[in-house]
């Protein structure tokens, strides 16, 4: 009980922080080179609202993995991705671990998007251990087929002490769901994203490490690509089918 | 008549009894007349139909072997000579490939080649398909697209093409088309890319319209896309000299294009115990930032810390210094008690001028040079900064602190798989998960398997 009530002033605070900016209507205006940063790791309560979990946790591995805070005050990654498979007759490959933000949300836990339509780039700054990461964009729809979509790229990491910067046009983003490449492809709505992760699969195992500073996203007014993969109009009972 | 008997689950169709006892007798006197293992297992193809739809389409291989008493064709026709006769006797399908003493194209080629031999029909093509993709990585062979053009040969050209729209819609030939998409997904996975010969196979043997050529679309299309995409690129096939390795990963870690690679031999050194190749990086910024810092403060030497080449773990060492710390001077830039007034030829302050910290000072430490040795000890590395003191010679003076993760203390295990070398074993092995046994210890991974892509992309 106390805790709901703890809760609920919670929720109406966040209400009329909500209300008070819609009366207001006073929009950030981004120029041209403005980054945001959406997520840092510095503390034990922003790791909290990450979700870590990998293929042992679904019974489907061996890997295990962590999120926890460095001695730098940033978030790290890492963990040990193991490929064996496991022996019941229906999983042919196996090895992978990962992390995802929790949805972001409204006053009283209602499900909301992030809205990036101002930006054009997602940046990262990482350190990595040279492999390469998968970068997850969850864009779960209304409908039940779309509730897996996900828009993914690579993040490549070089790997060494330095500190690397990645920034990932949202225009490179291709549409998969669970796990397959769709053939009818989009660009992003940057508007209706509801979650973004990070993953660590492949098939070499061993332990990986990744340390991210923070994520964010950058407005590039020189970038005027919209799409990076073709939107031919395809026979329609041959592919996506 | 003979499809229903009551052998097959078909439960909705019951057959009067005076029928189900005519049926059940013929069988069993077929059983007890004819002894040869061949003949019986045609009676039983024949009977039992049904049981091929029981058959998981994505199942592995080992649960196949499970079902062996009724699936057929895992057994093959084997012509043994003894005693001035052949004697036919029945092998199972992956003892083919186990039998063989190397393990490499060769023989894997052999093996294909003497089953399309043995059987003009190629009976069972499916299941010696599956278990030949098994056995591929073991052979050596998972990455050569030459030999998955044989394995796709395999297949008998013409018989799979479906000839209307309802064949085409309700996937003609399913367990062989399945199987083609199998054998795809699997170069996929281990980066592979078909060509147009491939396309030639797949339309002679399952169609255009077959969603094996689809799958082969879909990877003609993703995977060119996906294949240059690094921003980080190795040569391709990576060197396998460690050595050469070490070359790669520093090239590849140092951030300063200025940094130049230099390649010792602790033979050199006469008080060395580890007689090894050691490689370091250093730019000369690098070597600035060192004669710059402070003789009575210690440089860290810290390591081992691993950097992937796609498959490949070199581990490297780094020494470090303690972070510049720069005065953080916060204007308020509203402050207006105190303008100058440069309309009376008043001069504002001359404001501190300072170089930009250079790309080494990072937050958590200066980096002043990198190493990787062949054996990634203590000695080695002592043999390391011996070799640095040549062009720094401010090492000499300066504390050398060595805060090393003892890499033979924190050896990296991987369990690896058992090999199936009988059925028992694998129909028990198929119920057990294997737990986290170590079973060999690997400190660096030296088998030559590329990345996978992770869900469907070629990985590169």
């Amino acid at each position: 009980m106390k805790y709901g009530i703890k809760e609920l002033k919670n929720e109406v605070q966040l209400w009329k922080e909500e209300m008070s900016e819609k009366f207001q209507y006073d929009p950030k205006v981004y120029m041209p080179d403005d980054s945001e940063i959406v997520w840092t790791f510095d503390t034990k309560e922003k790791l909290n609202q990450w979700v870590c979990t990998s293929d042992s946790d679904n019974k489907d591995g061996f890997s295990h993995c962590d999120l926890t805070l460095s001695k730098n005050k940033k978030g790290l990654f890492s963990g040990f991705l193991d490929c064996r498979v496991p022996k019941d007759g229906q999983i042919k490959e196996s090895g992978y671990c990962n992390i995802r933000c929790l949805r972001a949300r409204k006053s009283f836990k209602r499900d909301s998007f992030f809205d990036w339509q101002m930006f054009t780039h997602l940046i990262l700054r990482i350190r990595g251990d040279g492999r390469s990461y998968m970068l997850n964009l969850t864009t779960t729809g209304y409908f039940d087929v779309m509730w897996h979509d996900i828009y993914n790229y690579i993040l490549f990491t070089r790997g060494g002490p330095y500190w690397q910067v990645a920034k990932i046009p949202f225009s490179k983003f291709f549409l998969s769901s669970k796990g397959r490449i769709q053939d009818k492809q989009d660009p992003i709505p940057l508007d209706k994203i509801t979650n973004i992760g990070i993953t660590c699969a492949g098939k070499t195992p061993g332990p990986f490490q990744l340390e991210i500073d923070y994520i964010g996203v950058h407005f590039d007014g020189n970038h005027t690509e919209e799409f990076a993969y073709e939107m031919y109009n395809v026979p329609s009972f041959i592919v996506g089918v | 008549m003979l499809y229903y008997s009551t052998i097959g689950p078909m439960k909705s169709f019951r057959p009067s009894r005076s029928i189900v006892t005519v049926v059940h007798s013929l069988w069993y006197l077929g059983v007890k007349r004819i002894k040869s293992p061949t003949a019986l297992s045609f009676i039983r193809v024949k009977l039992n139909r049904n049981y091929n739809q029981h058959y998981c389409l994505h199942c592995q291989p080992s649960v196949v072997i499970q079902i062996q008493n009724f699936c057929t064709t895992n057994w093959v026709k084997q012509n043994e000579k003894g005693g001035g006769s052949t004697v036919k006797s029945l092998t199972l399908r992956e003892e083919v490939f186990q039998r063989e003493e190397s393990r490499n194209k060769k023989t894997f080629i052999t093996a294909l080649e003497s089953y399309e031999k043995r059987d003009r029909l190629r009976r069972g093509h499916v299941e010696f398909i599956y278990s030949a993709l098994k056995f591929m990585e073991e052979f050596g062979v998972h990455k050569d697209l030459a030999v998955y053009k044989k394995l796709l040969e395999i297949f008998p050209k013409g018989k799979f093409i479906a000839k209307n729209m309802f064949q085409v819609e309700f996937m003609h030939y399913p367990k062989q088309q399945q199987c083609g998409i199998d054998v795809l997904d699997q170069m996929e996975s281990f980066g592979v890319m078909p060509d147009s010969e491939v396309k030639e196979i797949l339309i002679n043997t399952f169609g255009k319209q077959s969603h094996v050529f689809r799958k082969y679309g879909r990877m003609m299309y993703w995977m060119p896309k996906f294949k240059n995409i690094t921003p980080f690129p190795l040569p391709d096939p990576l060197p396998k000299d460690p050595l050469e390795l070490a070359k790669l990963a520093l090239r590849r870690i140092s951030v300063d294009l200025q940094t130049e690679i230099s390649e010792w031999n602790a033979e050199e050194l006469e008080d060395s115990l580890d007689k090894t190749w050691i490689v370091g990086s250093q730019s000369p910024l690098q070597r600035q930032l060192l004669e710059q810092h402070p003789d009575d403060q210690a440089v860290y030497i810290e390591g081992s810390f691993i950097v992937w080449l796609r498959q490949m773990a070199v581990s490297y060492f780094i020494m470090r210094a303690n972070p510049k710390k720069y005065p953080a001077k916060e204007e308020d830039l509203d402050d207006v008690s105190n303008i100058t007034l440069t309309m009376f030829d008043h001069h504002p302050e001359s404001k501190e001028l300072m170089l930009e910290p250079s790309i080494h000072e990072q937050e958590d430490g200066t980096i002043l040079a990198m190493c990787a040795t062949g054996t990634s000890s203590r000695d080695s590395l002592l043999s390391w900064i011996r070799f640095l003191q040549h062009t720094n010679p401010c090492l000499k003076k300066i504390p050398v602190v060595f805060t090393l993760k003892s890499p033979s203390k924190e050896l990296v295990t991987v369990a690896v798989n058992e090999q199936e070398s009988s059925i028992a074993e694998s129909q028990e092995g198929c119920k057990k998960i294997p737990t986290r046994d170590k079973l060999s210890n690997v400190s660096s991974n030296e088998d030559s398997s590329s990345r996978t892509p992770s869900k469907d992309i070629a990985d590169r």
